[in-house]
């Protein structure tokens, strides 16, 4: 509707490497349903083009909280966020709908897919929220990455008939179909096992490498960290760790 | 406005919910064939009704007006229509300059010309009598009419049991066949025909008729203007001329702005039935209260489905407004579907509904004593009622998904997606 990007923007390897495309500056979160919570007490950060980026913490430390915060899904209570650039915290819903599905590529912890839709409409389904022709640019591509994933002959089924981790697949590839400039994921792997999992994050280091698009994913297994060129360890709502 | 995610997230949200989308679909056209089958039943009572009122009257009517010298006493009555009032000097030598419109023709001429809402113009020449044979005496309205001109008023001629109408000579008569059997006559025989004041005339047999009006069947003598006009001592006036109109509801109006031109009187059949007007606009306001509640009804029944629609979508309005969908997406998903429930709905209940209408209309009702079979339901379906009807069911669909829309617009996706 209102995006200014055409379908076909590059994707953001081809820009300089070390672009910053999302800053946070001071970020502080309260929950105040009943009794006041402060969950993060103040976050600076920088995610750069290209980044594979890992947030680790306990449970309970704000990780869901700041990935929410960042994917513009939530609001923070006060501290700026700049995403390409540009302020946030003074857009409205629909303002930040049509941010999110233009830089932003999630994937959920449990698949998320929408069980009316075939495999390929679901990758396709951010590109339709977009517009048409959205849609028909990422077809190939989508396509094409479903293969890389092995499941270029499930393309038409239902996604309701697929494994755990098949689903797993097409939840990733559906966050890269619309060429985002940052993939948020929060504990990707969580619901799988051990084998799955590993070529989950096999796939998601593959497409970071191939296209530069950021990467910035939860999570508690300690195995996965060593896929991440970068760690950022959150401890009681502050950055305690950030090393790569 | 409706983008290609909205469409398809509503037509497949409702293939797959194929159990509530087939209820939704049952409920709506069970509303719209219930609006349609009562709405075409009381129109049709209503067009019988006023057929059956009008179908043997002039819907205007001119007639000379009063210009007997009436007593002070009785200044009271005035206005009031001339049947046999108690008039002051002699009746009978009052009686031919009272019931005389001198220059009918050029009347006629005007009324003619007067537009297209005119059907027919019948002067006449008539008054009461009676049918006399041995002893059998009958009362009876007398008419002399240009039978070509009067048809357009009463039907007589395409109900013609026997004999003729429109080629009458003079002498001749053509008969109501109810009449004739009271009077135990039929086609050749010669009936006397005497008028109120008592001149009488032997006139034959040529025509019966059945017009399906009892009032004209049992009671009605037609015959030339001619013998009319000698019988009623007319010379060359008539005393009447009825006229059909294109709209009978507009009779009124027709009848003012003659009124304005005609120097007699001038009334409509609407004025001689008030009643009958306003029991027709009670029951045409029963009938909008029936489609009101209906409405209603279906109304609620498509935004309760629509809003357990909602409610088993609730993670994949999430998920679709966290990939970026906005509100206005979300809610035209929700509006799609209550507008492809209803027209679906509108649809199946206007082809079922005119099938039924028509299916009835189809079942004959028990004979009339001349052998005339009617239908049994009289209905009246005209396309305005089955394309207004289909228009409201969508124009209810719409509304009725707000609702349910509106809430699926503001769902929440963070809290969607980490109850997943
Ligand atoms: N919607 C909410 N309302 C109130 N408190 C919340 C809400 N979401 C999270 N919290 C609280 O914020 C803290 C951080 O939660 P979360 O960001 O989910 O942590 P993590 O993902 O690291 O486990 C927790 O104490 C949690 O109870
Ligand atoms: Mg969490």
């Amino acid at each position: 509707m209102a995006d200014t990007t055409s379908p076909n923007r590059p994707h953001q390897a081809d820009v300089e490497a070390t672009d910053t495309i999302l800053r946070l500056e001071d970020i502080r979160k309260t929950y105040t349903n009943g009794v006041a919570e402060e969950v993060l007490f103040g976050i600076d950060l920088e995610v750069n083009t290209g980044d594979f980026a890992v947030l680790i913490g306990k449970s309970g430390s704000g990780k869901t909280t700041l990935l929410n915060i960042i994917g513009l899904l939530d609001t923070p209570t006060s501290g700026r966020l700049f995403l390409d650039g540009r302020e946030t915290s003074t857009l409205d819903e629909d303002e930040r709908a049509r941010l999110r599905r233009e830089y932003i590529g999630f994937i959920f912890q449990s698949h998320l897919l929408l069980p009316d839709f075939n495999v390929l409409e679901n990758v396709l389904m951010p590109c339709r929220i977009r517009g048409k022709a959205y849609e028909e640019a990422a077809h190939d591509r989508a396509v094409e990455m479903l293969q890389m994933v092995d499941l270029g002959e499930k393309i038409q089924a239902p996604v309701t008939k697929l494994s755990g981790g098949q689903q797993q697949r097409v939840a990733t590839v559906r966050a890269f179909a619309n060429a985002p400039t940052v993939v948020l994921a929060d504990e990707p792997t969580g619901s799988l096992d051990s084998k799955t999992s590993q070529a989950v994050m096999r796939l998601m280091r593959d497409i970071n490498q191939e296209t530069g698009t950021a990467f910035l994913m939860v999570t508690h297994d300690p195995e996965l960290t060593d896929y991440a060129d970068r760690v950022i360890e959150l401890r009681d709502g502050r950055v305690a760790s950030d090393t790569t | 406005m409706v983008d290609r995610l909205s469409w398809s997230v509503a037509w497949r949200g409702l293939v797959r919910s194929k159990r509530l989308t087939a209820l939704t679909l049952v409920v709506l056209s069970v509303s719209v064939i219930l609006v349609i089958f009562l709405t075409a039943l009381i129109d049709g009572l209503e067009r019988d009704l006023v057929e059956e009122t009008t179908g043997a009257i002039a819907h205007v009517l001119i007639e000379p007006r009063e210009r007997e010298p009436i007593a002070w006493w009785e200044q009271a009555a005035r206005g009031a229509r001339d049947e046999g009032p108690l008039y002051l000097g002699e009746r009978t030598t009052l009686t031919s300059k009272k019931g005389a419109i001198n220059n009918w023709q050029r009347w006629s001429r005007l009324i003619d010309a007067f537009g297209p809402e005119i059907r027919g113009v019948s002067p006449a020449a008539e008054g009461q009598g009676f049918t006399i044979r041995g002893e059998k005496r009958e009362a009876v309205r007398l008419y002399g009419v240009e039978p070509r001109r009067y048809d357009q008023l009463v039907p007589i001629q395409d109900n013609l049991v026997e004999g003729r109408f429109y080629e009458l000579g003079p002498g001749e008569i053509t008969i109501g066949y109810r009449l004739a059997e009271t009077m135990g006559v039929g086609l050749g025989d010669r009936l006397k025909v005497n008028t109120a004041e008592g001149t009488g005339r032997s006139m034959r047999i040529v025509g019966l008729f059945d017009t399906g009006f009892g009032g004209v069947d049992n009671a009605t003598v037609l015959m030339r203007l001619g013998d009319g006009q000698s019988l009623l001592g007319l010379g060359s006036s008539v005393n009447a001329i009825g006229i059909e109109v294109e709209n009978v509801f507009q009779a009124n109006r027709v009848a003012e702005q003659l009124q304005r031109q005609i120097p007699y009187t001038v009334t409509s059949w609407i004025a001689d039935n008030e009643r009958l007007l306003r029991a027709l606009e009670g029951q045409g306001r029963s009938s909008d209260l029936i489609i009101f509640f209906t409405a209603v009804a279906a109304a609620f029944a498509i935004a309760s489905i629509l809003i357990v629609l909602v409610t088993n979508k609730l993670q994949e309005i999430g998920i679709l407004k966290a990939m970026g969908a906005t509100r206005h997406q979300i809610r035209a998903v929700f509006a799609l579907q209550g507008a492809l429930l209803s027209l679906a709905g509108g649809a199946l209940g206007a082809t079922v509904g005119v099938g039924v209408v028509r299916l009835l209309s189809t079942v004959q009702g028990p004979p009339t004593a001349s052998g005339r079979a009617e239908p049994l339901f009289s209905f009246e379906l005209g396309p305005e009622l089955v394309v207004g009807t289909v228009v409201g069911a969508v124009l209810i669909g719409l509304v009725a998904s707000l609702v349910p829309a509106r809430r699926a617009s503001h769902v929440n996706p963070i809290a969607v997606i980490q109850n997943g």
